[in-house]
């Protein structure tokens, strides 16, 4: 049912919860599991210090997802893809889908920042809108 | 595993419980249908006779409760003769209240461990005036949500 498995992740602790369950889900299926960070061309921006607060962010990328590799490889997910992208992350996510294949995206309902802690994180609003493919929202456990 | 599946009589949601009971049957699950009547709806009668045209306008649109329960027995007899081609037996549900609300809540109360939704595909414009279930099930649910399309 499913081959392939995407789990975008922001590091946040909900991403961390979805990354569980995609790992879950993966291990179960066989399927492969990939992970991106994107780096927010929006966020980042070309203006003053651009490239400063990019490389930034890019390096913190490769750590959250070295992360995400590390957990996949613990529970014995066989095929694992990882990667660090730029751009505006829903519509990365959507390119990603369609260029690998993707069955099923799974992602947290919450951001990072602390506005979108009480509503659904934007990226994945606009992902659950716009997908073709089905997404799998994970919430973290209500406090 | 147990999983809840929301329908609603909409092409999506025919889409959705044979996604649904595929995967239930590669997972070993139990599928579970509901329906959500919305009284609020179908309750907004008013006891003065229709004297003007806006009235009429807002009035007739009513439905009886009733009528509404036929709709959400119809719904599910067709939501259960899906997943019955598919070979899989499943259980229905039907609950009160706007499915946004109601259905995230009975999920959770029931111990469900995943709710499965279908989406329709509006344009953006078109779902910032009048939302999408989808969304605000996702928004309200404490379990994991499949939204599929």
């Amino acid at each position: 049912m499913y081959d392939d498995i995407l789990v975008p992740t922001d590091g946040s602790d909900c991403a961390r919860r979805a990354v569980e369950e995609a790992v879950r889900l993966a291990t179960a299926f066989d399927a492969a599991l990939h992970t991106f960070y994107v780096v927010d061309t929006e966020l980042s921006g070309a203006e003053g210090g651009g490239a400063v607060v990019f490389d930034e962010l890019e390096a913190e990328g490769e750590r959250i997802v070295r992360d995400v590799v590390e957990r996949a490889e613990d529970a014995g997910v066989d095929t694992i893809e990882a990667s660090v992208a730029t751009g505006v992350p829903y519509r990365s996510i959507l390119d990603y889908c369609e260029e690998y294949d993707v069955d099923l995206v799974v992602m947290g309902t919450h951001g990072r920042t602390g506005l979108e802690r009480t509503l659904v994180g934007s990226v994945t609003e606009k992902v659950v809108r716009t997908s073709d493919v089905p997404v799998l929202t994970v919430s973290l456990p209500s406090e | 595993m147990r999983f809840l599946v929301a329908v609603d009589g909409s092409r999506q949601s025919e889409q959705t419980i044979e996604y649904a009971v595929e995967l239930a049957e590669a997972t070993g699950a139990s599928v579970t249908l509901v329906y959500a009547v919305d009284p609020e709806v179908y309750s907004e009668g008013g006891m003065e006779p229709i004297s003007s045209l806006s009235d009429a306008d807002q009035r007739l649109i009513i439905e009886d409760i009733e009528d509404a329960e036929r709709r959400a027995e119809d719904v599910l007899d067709e939501a259960v003769r899906i997943a019955e081609n598919l070979g899989v037996e499943v259980e229905t549900e039907t609950i009160y209240g706007d499915p946004v609300v109601s259905i995230p809540s009975f999920a959770e109360s029931e111990g469900y461990d995943n709710l499965f939704v279908g989406h329709q595909g509006r344009s953006e414009r078109t779902e910032r005036v009048i939302g999408s279930v989808a969304k605000g099930i996702v928004e309200r649910s404490s379990i994991p949500v499949t939204v599929v399309r």
